[in-house]
């Protein structure tokens, strides 16, 4: 009788730790990325999922293609993502939504292990719900990554990171990311203008991916065959050096090879002013991005069949992101955002 | 493996499991297993091995031996034979390097141009704490106070179970023989009280050690933007954080047995609310005092040369020589061993030995003589002010003291003493102690941490055990200690990524 009734205190015990633990992590963890307020949307209400890296989530504006053509996008992309993690972030995506088309970004198929920081590894993995699907994303990048054992323990129980948040902790939320609307990016930064020198686009291809990028590549496309998803990769309109490009236009060559089609954003962006629609060397900003989004996501339209989703009241969070990023704009330059799409669609053709 | 580690707790969960899992007759040998599994964790080398080879074989053929010799010429030669080897070993792995510094400093004293390098030998955990027990072993069996153990793996568990390879404490076979073989069953409430030990030394060494090193790394690490109050805070801190860190290990080794149902001997009993330092040693790392009071002290004070030296002194100095010479030069002796079992360096020798002897030598000479003033100026002892005087000296002169046991030499101890001096009370005001590594938040968390130690020391001080107290309340109060315990340390602990893995100062003696 007293071993039952220790029995149900050692339940009742670690019930209640449990709920503390939750409680105390949900207050503490790292700021919420694009997949973590993913997780929130309504099942099977996302038409497409566009993956990646900065040059996703600063570049297509969901909101306003919601706007313009009723379609869903979420951008499920964060800080230099590692390429290793598109293949797990599509199973996970696929845990909660259907879409329609997939989208991968392939920037960072250029990139080597050592480009990555604790940063880039941390972003998406941490905000990742806990499955066994989180463990083999986070379990091969660190392979990728070739991380001594005794450094791994901390990407794993991510508690031994966010525990010294309690310093930072003043009453306001740590994990709240006001910046996101349906996983586009617009912090102040966005709307700076630095001038760029555009670099033609060189289609000779000397340089190769690495093996160990190759690798990773095959391995998704091979995942993508087997379970017979419609994926479109893109290349985004940015600068790139030569090194860069070659190795762009090998993995584009790879992809193919497989059926599958790449968009090269950079040898059709008349649409795009260096001097005035990027913010650094790598990255449009809000008026690029605008005229990006109206670009491609009438492309998408055109192409692909996706649903008008306008008149549904079950999409309304779609208007309300997409008013409070107009806000957001409009704050941020004294301009209304809807004139801008009115001036860039009359003089683009978009 | 750390203490604090994940290791370390999945290896004492797996190791609780299959020992109370095992049937009667073979529990002790789990706990074997586990003990020589701690004890070559990622060190199994030709050399560890033979290093407690050498020790086991010493201690189980002498002691064999001593069994049959007890008292008597041939097992004074045995016991002189057995300690000699074991001695040997600790001296040889431990000590090289401060007879090769002190060979150095002489070679350069008398301008000599040759210089011996310092060597680097690979000893197994805990090495000076159970060459000690092994030979406290050998003694207490030639002296009839004890049986040797017949089963040599039996001898091998008392002299590597785990939880004691760490920071000890010293024990004694005739005190573990029954415990440590014995077939314990699985007990709840000694799980808990167990656990809640074990919790209370990660607090002491996760939340409030390990904050306080962080500022005195800082201060230490750099004399020359910290000065003055800052290095008088640092040398109180390193103190407290050196209490910390052994007590907090000394709580979770304590703990570990006792949900093995295996009896140690305590270590630590408040030592801070000592009013003398012969007091404080007294309450201080308890088991290596009385280990050296047993097999160094008396022996030494009632040997032979001591009498006659005693002899001598009374001829020549008077009757109190007599007594004072032999017990003072026993007690030098003492100490200077208590400083170099510490550590294979002359700040070791220094911080926890000779000032300890002339703290106590002055203590024991100048009581009489303040006992004198004080009635003459009708000050009472008893009262709360002079008794907390009492115990702020005490731990001054201790601080002091430890200002050598952390330099890395007498050179840099001294540099530290000098920054003391420098004037900058300004410092206590406004946010500059703050730049030294603990912000303001971190400073409020190792206040609220302190008074919390402090309520548990004034109780312990009392005799009572703060477990036995939260026993009595409700469910509801004792759950939330419970867990304010264990998030405080999940929390506030110095743990994980920017963090160094809390290791242990003691672990490596």
């Amino acid at each position: 009788m007293k071993n039952y009734k220790n029995l149900i205190k050692v339940i009742i015990f670690i019930f209640i730790f449990c709920i503390l633990w939750h409680i105390t992590f949900k207050i503490l963890w790292g700021e919420n990325t694009a997949l973590s307020y993913f997780y929130e949307e309504k099942e099977n209400t996302i038409d497409v999922a566009y993956v990646g890296a900065s040059n996703v989530y600063v570049y297509f504006n969901t909101t306003l293609a919601y706007n313009e053509y009723g379609f869903t996008t979420y951008n499920i992309a964060t800080d230099s993502q590692p390429f290793v993690y598109i293949k797990y972030l599509l199973k996970e995506i696929q845990k909660y939504q259907k879409p329609k088309l997939y989208i991968i970004d392939i920037t960072r198929i250029i990139s080597n292990p050592d480009y990555y920081d604790e940063n880039s590894i941390r972003k998406l993995i941490d905000s990742m719900k806990k499955s066994y699907n989180q463990y083999e994303a986070l379990t091969s990048v660190l392979d990728y990554l070739e991380m001594p054992n005794e450094e791994r323990v901390n990407y794993y129980f991510s508690f031994l990171l966010y525990h010294n948040r309690w310093e930072d902790f003043k009453g306001k939320s740590l994990t709240e990311n006001t910046n996101l609307y349906k996983g586009f990016q617009t912090k102040n930064y966005n709307f700076n203008i630095k001038p760029q020198k555009k670099i033609l686009w060189n289609n000779d291809s000397s340089i190769k991916v690495t093996d160990k990028n190759k690798e990773v590549l095959l391995d998704l496309l091979e995942y993508i065959n087997d379970n017979n998803l419609n994926v479109l990769f893109t290349i985004p309109c940015r600068t790139f050096n030569a090194t860069e490009m070659s190795k762009l236009n090998d993995a584009t060559k790879i992809i193919n090879k497989y059926d599958y089609q790449v968009i090269n954003f950079n040898q059709n962006d008349s649409y795009i002013d260096y001097s005035n629609d990027l913010y650094n060397p790598n990255h449009l900003n809000i008026y690029g991005s605008t005229k990006f989004t109206l670009y491609f996501a009438k492309y998408l339209d055109n192409i692909y069949n996706l649903p008008d989703h306008r008149n549904d009241e079950k999409y309304s969070s779609w208007v309300e992101e997409y008013n409070r990023f107009k806000s957001k704009y409009e704050q941020k330059t004294n301009n209304n955002f809807e004139a801008l799409v009115k001036e860039y669609k009359e003089k683009y053709n978009f | 493996m750390n203490l604090t580690s994940f290791s370390f707790i999945i290896f004492c969960i797996l190791t609780f499991t299959l020992y109370f899992s095992f049937p009667k007759k073979y529990k002790w040998i789990v706990l074997s297993v586990s003990s020589l599994f701690f004890l070559f964790y990622k060190n199994v080398t030709l050399s560890t091995l033979l290093q407690a080879l050498i020790i086991l074989f010493v201690s189980y053929f002498i002691g064999l031996k001593l069994e049959k010799n007890k008292n008597t010429k041939t097992g004074k030669k045995y016991l002189t034979f057995g300690i000699l080897i074991i001695l040997g070993v600790l001296i040889y792995l431990k000590y090289t390097n401060l007879f090769l510094t002190t060979f150095n400093h002489l070679f350069n004293l008398f301008n000599i141009n040759f210089q011996f390098e310092l060597v680097h030998h690979n000893s197994l955990i805990g090495l000076s704490y159970f060459s000690l027990i092994m030979i406290g072993y050998l003694t207490d069996i030639y002296r009839g106070v004890t049986n040797a153990e017949k089963n040599i793996f039996k001898c091998a568990l008392f002299m590597s179970y785990f939880p004691i390879l760490n920071s000890g404490p010293f024990v004694k076979y005739d005190q573990m023989k029954e415990s440590l073989y014995k077939d314990h069953k699985f007990d709840f409430d000694r799980l808990k009280r167990g656990a809640i030990r074990v919790l209370w030394g990660i607090f002491k060494i996760l939340v409030i050690s390990q904050r306080l090193g962080i500022f005195v790394d800082k201060v230490y690490g750099d004399l020359t933007k910290f000065k003055g109050v800052y290095v008088v805070i640092a040398c109180l801190f390193f103190t407290l954080q050196l209490y910390t860190n052994f007590s907090g290990s000394i709580d979770m080794i304590m703990g570990i047995s006792e949900i093995f149902d295996i009896k140690l001997p305590e270590n630590f009993d408040a030592p801070f609310f000592s009013k003398t330092i012969t007091e404080l040693w007294r309450r201080w790392h308890i088991t290596l005092g009385a280990w050296l009071k047993d097999y160094i002290f008396y022996p030494l004070l009632k040997s032979d040369f001591m009498q006659k030296i005693g002899k001598f002194c009374k001829e020549k100095f008077g009757k109190k020589a007599y007594k004072k010479v032999p017990l003072y030069l026993s007690m030098f002796v003492m100490w200077i061993l208590i400083g170099a079992w510490h550590g294979g360096a002359y700040t070791f020798i220094i911080g926890s030995g000779l000032l300890q002897f002339i703290y106590m030598f002055l203590e024991d000479n100048l009581t009489p003589i303040s006992d004198k003033i004080n009635n003459k100026l009708g000050i009472n002892k008893e009262t709360f002010i002079y008794r907390l005087y009492q115990r702020i000296r005490t731990f001054l002169l201790f601080s002091f003291s430890m200002i050598f046991f952390r330099a890395e030499s007498v050179s840099k101890a001294i540099k530290i003493i000098k920054a003391m001096f420098v004037r900058n009370y300004h410092v206590l005001i406004g946010k500059s102690l703050f730049k030294a590594g603990l912000n303001i938040s971190n400073f409020a968390v190792l206040i609220i941490a302190l008074v919390i130690l402090f309520i548990v020391e004034l109780f312990k001080n009392r005799g009572k055990d703060v477990r036995d107290i939260l026993d009595k309340q409700n469910i509801v109060f004792r759950w939330i200690i419970y867990f304010a315990l264990i998030f405080g340390i999940i929390i506030f602990g110095c743990y994980g990524v920017g963090y160094n893995p809390a290791d242990f100062i003691y672990r490596e003696f």
